[in-house]
């Protein structure tokens, strides 16, 4: 059983090492509001993940509270920030602590303009064809101008270092020596991605990019679409979220 | 000849100082906290008082690990990071017993400041933007009202966990909260006429990251957060 464990975490290390090679140059930027508003140490959460509210999961076994053990892909961020790619491996301690739950900073007016160039190559240095923009191959990406995003009813989930402690080292105990990571702290809200095209895009274009983003950012709701017959916009609206998260390396000291 | 003329505007910058205008730095919470509540830095990341819970991380006494994110210097208090790492004094803020600090409205109005002459690049600075988007601001309001100072008191008992202080000993990034300021904090900023939407758009989640501090609530260019930690007193570890 411990076997199979281990193989299984070691084919999902190589995915997302392999995964790691392709830059997102929009999460890249967004990682850097998240450390300018929250500070250090926060890194962005690729895609952003569904969480389930305390009420309707009162013993936490849900992805997302601190505490919990998880695998995850860390990448460096365009100024020294995270971006963490989560690869949906988690366990959590036989006993969840419920986590302290406040409001925070919300994101408000990001903007992120599409760098990306006539002929449709990205203009980020040392960027390569298989690059993406939140998830966006070069293909989709160019037809857009900007992505928006807005994050409000922000909570951020935490513990004290005592219960961080004893919580991952309970997990660890349950569940095996192959996860990398502890989480210590979660940013939760209700997000708002804005995407407005370049002009005079084509309706069916615009239609299969929604799709693509919905897909990729592992969004549920369907898309509103706004702007002008010239402009159009397509707006996702759903939470909440998991936009950023703290994780250290175990064993937590 | 060149030192000379360097020499003459300085003066010259120097004399319009004087004068009074444009010398006041454009505010960000960090300026605002030096020169109106001393001894206070800025912490990050902002959040919200909760009266009644124990282990919250801003508890005056907690132990807590903190990275310096900004220096402080003449103008602008340090600000730091929390690595929401720390041990709570597990005494919740509605035992403590708060003091009334005065409000404070700092405004910037660059109409009215000697921007083209001396401004400019002290708002650059202080904003960190560039010159074309500051050609798009009238003005920058930042207003804390009812201000409350929680502190470290004599009476109160800490009940620190053994285990957690044990984790955290000898660490060299670790600092005892020593005081918070709680509060409403709002902003605002005014732009000129016919700015379009992008433009404004941009420029606000820009200065969002560059005045330090996000918000709770708002709307648009009015953002504000209520009953917020908006600043800590941290000193040494082993200072009761």
């Amino acid at each position: 059983m411990r076997l199979a464990l281990t193989a299984a975490t070691l084919l999902v290390s190589a995915a997302l090492s392999s995964q790691s090679f392709a830059r997102d140059f929009g999460y890249e930027k967004f990682e850097d509001a998240v450390r300018a508003v929250y500070g250090e140490g926060y890194g962005a959460m690729v895609p952003f993940d569904d969480i389930t509210s305390p009420a309707d999961d009162p013993t936490r076994r849900g992805e997302g509270y601190p505490g919990q053990i998880m695998n995850l892909a860390a990448a460096n961020g365009r100024n020294g920030g995270v971006v963490y790619t989560n690869a949906d491996v988690y366990c959590t301690p036989p006993v969840s602590p419920a986590p302290i739950v406040v409001g925070s900073t919300q994101i408000k007016n990001w903007l992120y303009r599409t760098e990306i160039g006539l002929a449709g190559d990205f203009t980020v240095t040392g960027a390569t064809p298989s690059d993406v923009i939140f998830q966006l191959s070069a293909l989709d990406a160019k037809y857009i101008n900007s992505f928006g995003i807005q994050i409000l009813n922000v909570k951020r989930y935490y513990l004290p270092r005592n219960d961080l402690i004893n919580a991952t080292r309970n997990a660890t105990a349950a569940c095996g020596p192959n996860f990398a990571y502890g989480l210590t702290s979660t940013l939760v809200g209700d997000v708002t991605i804005t995407i407005a095209f370049v002009a005079g895009v084509d309706s069916g274009i615009a239609a299969n990019i929604g799709q693509h983003v919905k897909v990729n950012l592992k969004l549920h709701a369907l898309a509103v679409r706004g702007g002008s017959d010239t402009n159009p916009l397509l707006v996702f609206s759903e939470g909440p979220k998991i936009f950023a998260i703290r994780a250290e390396q175990l064993p937590l000291k | 000849m060149r030192a000379r003329s360097g020499w003459r505007s300085a003066a010259a910058l120097l004399a319009a100082c004087v004068a009074g205008a444009g010398c006041a730095p454009v505010p960000t919470l960090r300026n605002v906290l030096a020169l109106h509540y001393a001894g206070y830095d800025q912490v990050l990341p902002a959040s919200e008082a909760l009266p009644n819970e124990k282990r919250y991380e801003y508890l005056p006494g907690n132990i807590a690990a903190f990275t310096l994110t900004e220096p402080r210097n003449l103008i602008a208090a340090a600000s730091w990071s929390s690595k929401s790492d720390y041990c709570s004094i597990n005494i919740p803020l509605s035992l403590f017993r708060p003091k009334q600090r005065n409000a404070t409205t700092v405004v910037h109005d660059f109409d009215l400041s000697l921007r083209h002459a001396l401004g400019l690049k002290k708002a650059k600075a202080d904003l960190q933007l560039e010159p074309n988007e500051l050609e798009i601001l009238r003005r920058v309001e930042i207003r804390i009202s009812s201000p409350k100072e929680y502190s470290v008191q004599k009476g109160l008992q800490p009940d620190y966990v053994q285990s957690c202080l044990a984790a955290m000993a000898g660490r060299t990034d670790i600092k005892r909260i020593r005081a918070i300021l709680v509060g409403d904090v709002s902003i605002k900023v005014l732009f000129k006429d016919n700015v379009g939407f992008l433009a404004k758009t941009a420029l606000l989640g820009k200065l969002q990251s560059n005045f330090g501090f996000g918000f709770l609530n708002g709307f648009s260019q009015d953002m504000s957060a209520e009953n917020v930690v908006f600043a800590a007193r941290l000193g040494p570890v082993d200072r009761k």
